[in-house]
C-alpha cells in the first residue's frame, strides 16, 4: 500500500540530479545540430543615439557569414519583451520596442545580429559591421529623466513618464491630520542582477513543414510561444518552444531576450541557429532588478497605530518598459498589505531612462518595498518606545482577516508561529544583553523583518491569469505519464509534482514518467513566476491524477462487480476496500480499458486560488566601526510553507533565496555610469556574487500550516527567502551603529559613513 | 568571445624565447600560467601577433635560498611557493602574501613572473617584493638586468619591463629572522583583489624600531613604501600612540582613486586602520 | 584573414589519447566542449571566476577557460564525464544527489571536480577547508548549504 504519507513530506532526490552530476544534462549552449549556424549580436556602445547608417558589406563578404539582420532589413513588428501580454488580461504593458530600431535607448541594445558557420566567424563579422551613430544626451536617473528638457527616449511619447500605478485607499490627508507622529524617509535601492551561472542562450530551427522550434532556457515557454506566433504571424500550432535544462532563472528569464532574433535568423537562413551570450552580454543585455527611489511617509498614534501611509516610488525602467508596470504594482502592494492602516496611498511612477532594462527578479518589487517599510517600522517602534517585534505584532494581519491585496481571507496562517519559533531560536528577548559581548571596534545589533507573500498571482486583480493544466495518462501496461506545463528552473518542481501524482495514484514516484519543457506536448501554463509552480501546477497535477484514478476505478468496478466508490488504487493494484482478496493488477484494468479504446487520461485545469506564505527573519550582526565591515553572527529564518512536500527541495529554495538576499543587502549592484549609461562591472570579477567561503551561518525553520487551497497544503517557496533579508539586516545594522543605511547595497563603506555621520562617533582609529 | 588569432611559439630554452620576442619586435606576449593573460585576450584587451608559451622553460622554475637571498624563478607557480616550507621558515611574509592570491585553482596555475609582469597595484607579489626589498630580474636578447621593486613598478599595470623583455625571477634578501612582519588585505569577497593591502617588515633593537618597511597596495597606483610613516617609527618605541601616528602618516601618503568598489576617501581610511593593525601585528611577532 | 598555423598536440582526455592539430587560440574549454563533445564542462564567465569549467589537469583542478588547449600538450585532463562508471556514481556525485546539492546544475560539474580534487588531497577536510576549496566555484541557486553538506558526507563515505 502506498498512501500520501509515504510520499508527501519525503526528501526524495531530484529527478534531474543524476544527469546533472555526471555532466550529461543538456543545456541550450550544449546543443549541436547538423548545419547549425552560430549567431552573435552587435550591441550599441552608446546608451542613447540615432543610427544614421549601417554598412554590412565588409561583414557580409567575410568567410562563413550567412545572414546579417539590422534595422534596415529586419525591424520586426512592435512588441514588448514582457510575457504578460500573452497570458493576462486587464492592464498590460504597452509595446515599445522593435527587433532593431534606428535609435538605441540603452548601452548594449542590439544593433545587428550575424549568423555564420562558427562562433569566431560570427564575432569577426559583427566587429566588421560599420555603424554610424549620432550620439544623443544620456539620462540614467529617473528624476532627471522626468525633469523638463530631459532628452526624450521614446519620441512618440510626450515625456519619459512610462506609466503611473496608483493605489489609493481611504483618506491619507485625514490620516496624517490624526497622526501624533509623522516620519518621512527616503530610500534608494540597487540594481541587482540575477547572475545565473548559465549565460543566456537560444537556438532555433524551422523545418520544411514550417514548424518553428525554439530552444531556450526560458521560464515561460508557453507565453513565449504565443508571443512568437503573434510576432511572426504564425499559428501557435506552428511554434514549438523546447526548454533544455535551465542554468538558473530567478525571474529574469521570462519574456523575450534572444528568441525572436534567433528565430528570424533561422527563418531567413533555413538552418538551425544558436546564440550563446558571453558573460558581459548577459549583464548588459538581460534584465536586472529595478533600482527604485522610495519616498515614504507614515503617520501614527503614540500607541503605534498607523493612521496613514504614503509612498511615492520612482521606478527606473531603463530603455524599455517590459514588466516594469507589473513590478511596480507588486512593489506598491507590499507596502500596503501586512500592516493595518486604513489610509493608504501609493503612486508608482515608472520612468524611461537610458539605463539598461530592468525587469523581473525573484521578489518582483517586494524586496525594495521591504527594505524601506521594515526600516521605517523600526524607526516608528523606537519613536513610540515599543519593541520592534511587538509593534509589528500589533499592526500585522491576523488569521482569518482579509488580505487587502487579494481581497480574500487568510484561511491558513503561520505568521504567529514563524515569529514564535524564529524569535525563540534567535533569543530575541536576550538580544540586548548580547550586545555587551562585543569589544571595540566591533559593535553588535539585532534586527528583524516580516513577510507575507503569494503562491502565484491569481486573485491579485489586473486580470492576471494563473492558467495551467495537467494530464495523467495510464498506458496499456499500467505505466503512467504525467504531463505538466510547469518549468523546472532547477527548483525541483518536477520532482515535487511527481510526488503529488504519486500520492494521489498510490504509485511509487519512480513509476511515473514526467513530461515537461516542450510546448508541443505539454498543457498550457503561464510560466514559472510568483512562487506559483508548485501551487498551481501541483493542484492541476493532483486533480488530473484524481481524474485518471476515477477512470481506472470505473473500469475496474465493472470487472470486480463493485461500485467504484468502494475501490482503491494503490501499489499497482485495484482492490475492494476491506476485502483485500478481491483485487486486480492495475495493468489488467488498463489493458481492458484499452481494448475498449478508452485511454485512461485524467485532465485538469488548476483552480484560481492563492495562498499567502509568511516569514519572520531575525539577524544579529557585528559591525567594525573602523572599517564598516560586517559579520553576521546569526540568522534565523522561519517560513510558513504550508506543507513541505519535498522538504529538502523547499529548504534549498529558501536557503538559496536568503543568500541572494544577503548579496542584495550587502554587496551586489550593477554600476551604471551616469554620464554614458554603460555598465561598469559586467563581469563576475567586478559583480560580487558571494562564494561558499563568504557565507554566514543560516538557520532555517520550516513552519507547516497547510493551506486548504494548496496541493496537500503546500504554498510557494521560490521567492520568500530573499525578500525580507535586506530589511532585517538593515535593522540589525542600525541597532549596532545607531544610524541607518538607507541605500542598497549596504557596503562597508556606506555602513562606515552612516556610523561616522553621527556626531562624536568615528575618527578614533 | 573567441581569442584573437596569433602565432603560437613554444621555445625550449630561455635564449630561444628571448630571440623569438626580439624577432617580433615587441608585438609578442609571453604566456606563463595564463591566469591573467588569457582573460585579457578573451576580452580582446590585447591582440599580440604572437604568444610565446614558456611552459617548457623548466630552467625558470626554481625556489632557492643562497647567499642570503631567496631566489624564485618566474615560472614557479604560486602554490609551490605557498607550500614551500623553506620559504615559510625564511620569509613568512612572502608565504602569507602568496597564500592570499585568488583561490586554489588560480594558485595551481598562476606564476610569479606573470603576477610581477602584470604589475597590478593591488596584487600580492608586487607589494610583498616591494616591502621585502627584492629585485626583479629581467632578460631580453640584449642581455640581463635587474631592478629594485621600487624602480620596476611604475604605475597601474605599467612597469619598467621592456616590450621584448621577460621577467625571469626575483631575488629577495632574507629578512632578519627576528624581524616582525604582517601581510593583510581587505577584500569584498573571498579571493578578490584587495581594496587595500598592507605589508610590514619591522626590526627592533633594544625596544626601539631599528628598521621598518611599510608598503600599501590598492590605495596607491603602485605598491608603495610609506616613507613618512616609516620615518615616524624609526628610533622610537612602537607604542600604540607612535603606531597611530605612523598610520596617520601613511593615510596622508597614500594616493587612492575612486572606483566602483570604493571611494578614495574610504580607501584612505582603511589604509590607516590596516597600517595600524599590521604594525601592531608585526611588533607582536618580533623575535618570535 | 590569414590562416593561423595549427599546433600538433598530444592530450590525454579521460584516458583517451588525442593526437590532433589545433588552432593555437583554441581554449581548453572549447576544445573539450566542441571538438570532443564533452559538454559537461560548462562556460559561465570565460574569465576564470565562476569555476563552471573546472577540470583536472594532471590531477590538479584548473579552469579550462583560462588555458589554451595547446598548453596542456602532454598532460592528462579529466572532465566530469570521466567520473561515473556506467552510471555508477562516485561518492561525491552520489552525495550531491542525496543531499539535494543540485539545483539548476550549471555549476555542478565544476563543483564536483573541485570536490573530487579536494578529497583526493585531503580526505578529511574541515568545514572551513571545504568552504575554501568550494570558493573556487560560484553557485547562484543553493547558497552552498547543501553543497558543503554533500562534500562532508562524501568525505565520510570515501
Amino acid at each position: 500500500m502506498i498512501t500520501p504519507k509515504d510520499v508527501v513530506g519525503r526528501s526524495l532526490p531530484k529527478i534531474d540530479a543524476p544527469a546533472k552530476v555526471t555532466g550529461r544534462a543538456v543545456y541550450t549552449a550544449d546543443l549541436a545540430m547538423p548545419g547549425m549556424l552560430h549567431a552573435r549580436f552587435l550591441r550599441s556602445p552608446y546608451a542613447h543615439a540615432r543610427i544614421t547608417s549601417i554598412d554590412t558589406s565588409v561583414a557580409e563578404a567575410m568567410p562563413g557569414v550567412s545572414a546579417i539582420l539590422t534595422a534596415f532589413n529586419s525591424p520586426g513588428p512592435l512588441f514588448t519583451n514582457s510575457k504578460w501580454d500573452a497570458t493576462a488580461m486587464g492592464r498590460l504593458p504597452h509595446k515599445d520596442q522593435h527587433l532593431f530600431d534606428l535609435k538605441v535607448r540603452y548601452a548594449g541594445e542590439p544593433v545587428a545580429i550575424v549568423a555564420a558557420t562558427s562562433v569566431a566567424a560570427a564575432e569577426a563579422a559583427a566587429e566588421a559591421i560599420m555603424v554610424e551613430y549620432e550620439p544623443l544626451p544620456v539620462v540614467t536617473d529617473p528624476m532627471e529623466a522626468l525633469a523638463s528638457g530631459a532628452p526624450l527616449i521614446h519620441e512618440e511619447r510626450e515625456s519619459n513618464l512610462a506609466a503611473v500605478l496608483p493605489i489609493h485607499v481611504g483618506d491619507v490627508e485625514a490620516g496624517f491630520a490624526e497622526a501624533e507622529i509623522i516620519l518621512e524617509r527616503k530610500f534608494q535601492t540597487s540594481r541587482q542582477k540575477q547572475a545565473q551561472t548559465e549565460p543566456y542562450a537560444c537556438a532555433a530551427a524551422v523545418d520544411p513543414d514550417g514548424l518553428l522550434t525554439v530552444w531556450t532556457p526560458n521560464q515561460t515557454p508557453h507565453p513565449v510561444r504565443l508571443k512568437l506566433a503573434e510576432m511572426f504571424d504564425l499559428p501557435a500550432s506552428k511554434v514549438r518552444v523546447v526548454v533544455p535544462h535551465i542554468g538558473g532563472a530567478f525571474g529574469g528569464r521570462g519574456g523575450l531576450m534572444a528568441e525572436p532574433w534567433v528565430a528570424t535568423l533561422a527563418m531567413k537562413t533555413r538552418r538551425p541557429v544558436k546564440l550563446v551570450f558571453d558573460r558581459a552580454e548577459d549583464f548588459i543585455g538581460t534584465e536586472a532588478r529595478h533600482p527604485i527611489t522610495i519616498n515614504i511617509k507614515v503617520g501614527a498614534r503614540r500607541d503605534g497605530t498607523l493612521t496613514a501611509l504614503h509612498v511615492q516610488s520612482y521606478v527606473n525602467a531603463g530603455g524599455y518598459l517590459t514588466v516594469s508596470t507589473n513590478v511596480t504594482g507588486v512593489h506598491g502592494n507590499n507596502f500596503l498589505r501586512l500592516y493595518h492602516c486604513e489610509n493608504r496611498w501609493f503612486d508608482g511612477t515608472v520612468v524611461y531612462t537610458n539605463a539598461p532594462v530592468s525587469g523581473a527578479y525573484r521578489g518582483f518589487g517586494a524586496p525594495q518595498a521591504l527594505f524601506a517599510l521594515e526600516q521605517v517600522l523600526d524607526e516608528l517602534a523606537e519613536e513610540v518606545g515599543l519593541d520592534p517585534l511587538e509593534l509589528r505584532q500589533r499592526l500585522m494581519l491576523k488569521a482569518g482577516e482579509i488580505d487587502p491585496w487579494t481581497g480574500l481571507p487568510l484561511v491558513s496562517y503561520g505568521l504567529d508561529k514563524c515569529i514564535e519559533v524564529g524569535a525563540e531560536a534567535f533569543g530575541w528577548k536576550e538580544r540586548h544583553t548580547r550586545k555587551a559581548e562585543s569589544t571595540y571596534p566591533w559593535r553588535r545589533g539585532s534586527g528583524m523583518a516580516l513577510l507575507i507573500w503569494v503562491s502565484g498571482t491569481a486573485c491579485l486583480g489586473d486580470g492576471l491569469m494563473e492558467g495551467t493544466a495537467a494530464t495523467v495518462r495510464f498506458n496499456i501496461d499500467g505505466s503512467v505519464e504525467m504531463a505538466t506545463g510547469a518549468t523546472d528552473l532547477g527548483t525541483g518542481v518536477l520532482t515535487t509534482l511527481r510526488q503529488i501524482a504519486s500520492a494521489e495514484l498510490g504509485l511509487p514516484p519512480e513509476k511515473i514518467h514526467v513530461i515537461a519543457h516542450d510546448t508541443q506536448i505539454t498543457p498550457i501554463d503561464a510560466g514559472a513566476h510568483a512562487s506559483r509552480s508548485l501551487f498551481n501546477c501541483g493542484n492541476a497535477v493532483r486533480m488530473a491524477a484524481a481524474d485518471a484514478r476515477r477512470q481506472v476505478l470505473e473500469v475496474a468496478g465493472g470487472l470486480l462487480e463493485a461500485s467504484p466508490e468502494d475501490l482503491e488504487l494503490s501499489g499497482g493494484e485495484v482492490f475492494v476496500k476491506g476485502a483485500p482478496g478481491r483485487s486486480l493488477p492495475l495493468a489488467h484494468v488498463t489493458r481492458v480499458a484499452y481494448k475498449k479504446v478508452t485511454e485512461v487520461q485524467g485532465r485538469a485545469n488548476a483552480p484560481q486560488a492563492n495562498a499567502p506564505g509568511f516569514a519572520a527573519h531575525f539577524a544579529e550582526v557585528e559591525v567594525n566601526v573602523e572599517t564598516g565591515e560586517l559579520r553576521i553572527l546569526r540568522y534565523e529564518a522561519a517560513h510558513d510553507v504550508g506543507r513541505a512536500i519535498n522538504r529538502r527541495i523547499v529548504e534549498g529554495q529558501l536557503e538559496g533565496g536568503i543568500v541572494q538576499g544577503l548579496g542584495y543587502a550587502l554587496c551586489e549592484h550593477v554600476h551604471v555610469d551616469p554620464e554614458t549609461g554603460t555598465v561598469q562591472n559586467a563581469s563576475f570579477m567586478d559583480y560580487k556574487v558571494q562564494t561558499a567561503a563568504d557565507m554566514p551561518p543560516i538557520n532555517l525553520h520550516m513552519i507547516e500550516v497547510p493551506d486548504p487551497n494548496g496541493p496537500f497544503g503546500a504554498k510557494g517557496a521560490g521567492e520568500p527567502g530573499l525578500i525580507p533579508v535586506a530589511g532585517a539586516l538593515a535593522n540589525a545594522i542600525a541597532d549596532a551603529i545607531g544610524n541607518r543605511v538607507r541605500e542598497l547595497p549596504m557596503t562597508a563603506e556606506r555602513v562606515l559613513h552612516a556610523y561616522n555621520s553621527i556626531q562624536g562617533q568615528g575618527g578614533e582609529v | 568571445m573567441a581569442l584573437p588569432e596569433f602565432t603560437y611559439l613554444r621555445p625550449g630554452t630561455l635564449d630561444e624565447a628571448l630571440s623569438m620576442a626580439a624577432a617580433h619586435s615587441g608585438d609578442a606576449k609571453f604566456l606563463a600560467g595564463g591566469q591573467t593573460l588569457i582573460p585579457i585576450l578573451s576580452m580582446r584587451l590585447a591582440r599580440p601577433a604572437a604568444l610565446i608559451d614558456l611552459g617548457r622553460l623548466a630552467e625558470l622554475e626554481y625556489i632557492r635560498i643562497e647567499d642570503g637571498e631567496l631566489r624564485i624563478g618566474a615560472l614557479t607557480r604560486h602554490r609551490a611557493v605557498a607550500e614551500n616550507e623553506e620559504v615559510r621558515a625564511a620569509c613568512p611574509l612572502l608565504t602569507a602574501a602568496v597564500s592570499q592570491i585568488g583561490h586554489a585553482h588560480i594558485r595551481n596555475r598562476g606564476t610569479l613572473g606573470g603576477s610581477v609582469a602584470h604589475a597590478d597595484p593591488s596584487a600580492e607579489y608586487p607589494l610583498a617584493i616591494t616591502v621585502l626589498g627584492g629585485r626583479i630580474e629581467m632578460a631580453s636578447a640584449e642581455g640581463r638586468r635587474s631592478l629594485p621593486a621600487g624602480e620596476f613598478f611604475l604605475g597601474p599595470l605599467f612597469s619598467a619591463l621592456g616590450p621584448e623583455e621577460l621577467v625571469t625571477g626575483v631575488a629577495i634578501p632574507l629578512p632578519d629572522p627576528r624581524a616582525g612582519w604582517s601581510f593583510r588585505e581587505m577584500v569584498q569577497r573571498s579571493g578578490d583583489f584587495a581594496l587595500v593591502s598592507v605589508a610590514v617588515l619591522l626590526k627592533l633593537e633594544d625596544g626601539l624600531v631599528q628598521e621598518v618597511a611599510i608598503g600599501v597596495g590598492g590605495a596607491t597606483s603602485i605598491p608603495m613604501r610609506m616613507a613618512a610613516a616609516e620615518a615616524a617609527l624609526v628610533g622610537r618605541a612602537p607604542t600604540v600612540e607612535v603606531i597611530r601616528e605612523a598610520a596617520a602618516a601613511a593615510a596622508a601618503e597614500v594616493d587612492p582613486t575612486d572606483d566602483i568598489h570604493a571611494s578614495a576617501e574610504y580607501r584612505r581610511n582603511i589604509a590607516r586602520v590596516m597600517v595600524r593593525d599590521a604594525l601592531l601585528e608585526a611588533v607582536g611577532r618580533v623575535g618570535a | 584573414m590569414k590562416q593561423m598555423e595549427t599546433v600538433q598536440v598530444r592530450i590525454q582526455v579521460n584516458g583517451t589519447m588525442h593526437e590532433v592539430a589545433i588552432a593555437p587560440n583554441r581554449l581548453l574549454a572549447d576544445f573539450l566542449r566542441e571538438d570532443l563533445a564533452l559538454t559537461g564542462t560548462k562556460i559561465g564567465c570565460g574569465q576564470g571566476i565562476c569555476g563552471c569549467c573546472t577540470v583536472l589537469v594532471d590531477g590538479a583542478p584548473a579552469k579550462a577557460c583560462l588555458m589554451l588547449a595547446a598548453q596542456v600538450d602532454g598532460c592528462a585532463v579529466r572532465t566530469v564525464e570521466d567520473l561515473d562508471r556506467n552510471g555508477a556514481l562516485t561518492p561525491v556525485q552520489q552525495a550531491f544527489v542525496e543531499c539535494g546539492a543540485v539545483q539548476c546544475g550549471f555549476c555542478i560539474p565544476g563543483m564536483i571536480m573541485t570536490a573530487e580534487a579536494l578529497l583526493d588531497e585531503n580526505p578529511d577536510p574541515s568545514e572551513t577547508e571545504i568552504r575554501e576549496a568550494l570558493a573556487n566555484n560560484i553557485c547562484r541557486c543553493t547558497g552552498y548549504v547543501k553543497i558543503v553538506e554533500a562534500v562532508a558526507a562524501a568525505a565520510k563515505k570515501r
